[in-house]
């Protein structure tokens, strides 16, 4: 069984390679909304049972939800060659790990706010302000919810897009970790 | 009209199903009439997410303004969900 660390350094490598097809496992692979839509579901059903995860299960599912369907919202068609998400938790250790070879955020929102430089700044909007990429839709609520409900309950998530990273806790702060990748991770502990 | 969110699923969290759900009751559930209240009944939902509360939620409220209630909304993936919504001036 992959321990804490090997899953979320698969998901680096996975972010790091040239390309990334044939690199993922079937079961840890979500290459459709579909598949990542029941996975999601399972995994809820999983927390539910866990005696100390029943409370905050729900939150837990719905910030998931969020992250994982942004990957799929944001990237449908523009995939640089694997799509879908990599998908893994494991709740004895209280963690989970989503993350795509999609375009990023700051490309994702240059096209609202062409004002954005870094994805630093990008991440920062992201989770504190209404705005969304997919433009005349009205959407934008997702990070600001993850942001809300993990300070509120005392989650943690960790979220890098390319060059940029922020840990939020009991609030938004930059992060000192300067691995680069290019598309989305996050890890989000419980 | 009283409209139980449990019968489009219990765990709702994609906006797809969010839109799948409205575009159902728009057609077979939610009266003609916009003038009629509404009541959204969460009670059996165990995960909500905006994605989902946007794509139904949001659009009740617009086709019923004003004339949109909550009721059983103790789970905390409900409540975090309608106070994000309401942030965003969704709701």
């Amino acid at each position: 069984m992959e321990t804490h660390d090997q899953k979320i350094q698969k998901a680096f490598d996975w972010l790091s390679k040239e390309n990334g097809e044939n690199f993922l496992t079937s079961n840890e692979h979500c290459p459709t909304r579909d598949i990542f839509q029941a996975r999601l579901d399972r995994m809820s059903r999983e927390m539910e049972s866990v005696e100390s995860l029943r409370d905050i299960f729900p939150l837990v599912s719905a910030i998931t939800g969020e992250i994982g369907n942004n990957s799929f919202d944001h990237n449908l068609g523009n995939w640089r060659d694997e799509k879908g998400v990599y998908f893994s938790y494991d709740l004895d250790q209280r963690f989970i790990v989503l993350a795509d070879r999609g375009q990023g955020v700051l490309a994702t929102l240059k096209r609202v706010k062409p004002e954005l430089q870094t994805e630093q700044e990008a991440i920062k909007v992201a989770f504190t302000e209404i705005v969304s990429g997919r433009a005349p839709e009205s959407r934008g609520n997702g990070l600001k919810f993850v942001e809300s409900s993990v300070r509120k309950y005392g989650l943690k998530v960790y979220f890098y897009s390319g060059d940029g990273m922020v840990v939020v806790n009991n609030g938004l702060h930059e992060g000192d970790d300067t691995r680069s990748l290019r598309g989305v991770l996050a890890i989000l502990e419980v | 009209m009283r409209i139980e969110i449990k019968k489009f699923g219990d765990i709702l969290t994609s906006r797809p199903a969010g839109k799948e759900a409205y575009l159902s009751a728009r057609a077979y559930i939610l009266p003609k009439e916009s003038s009629e209240e509404i009541i959204l009944d969460f009670e059996g939902v165990k995960v909500l997410s905006p994605s989902w509360g946007d794509e139904f939620i949001t659009k009740i409220e617009q086709d019923f303004s004003g004339k949109v209630s909550f009721e059983h909304t103790d789970n905390i993936s409900v409540k975090a969900t309608l106070d994000i919504l309401k942030q965003s001036s969704a709701l």
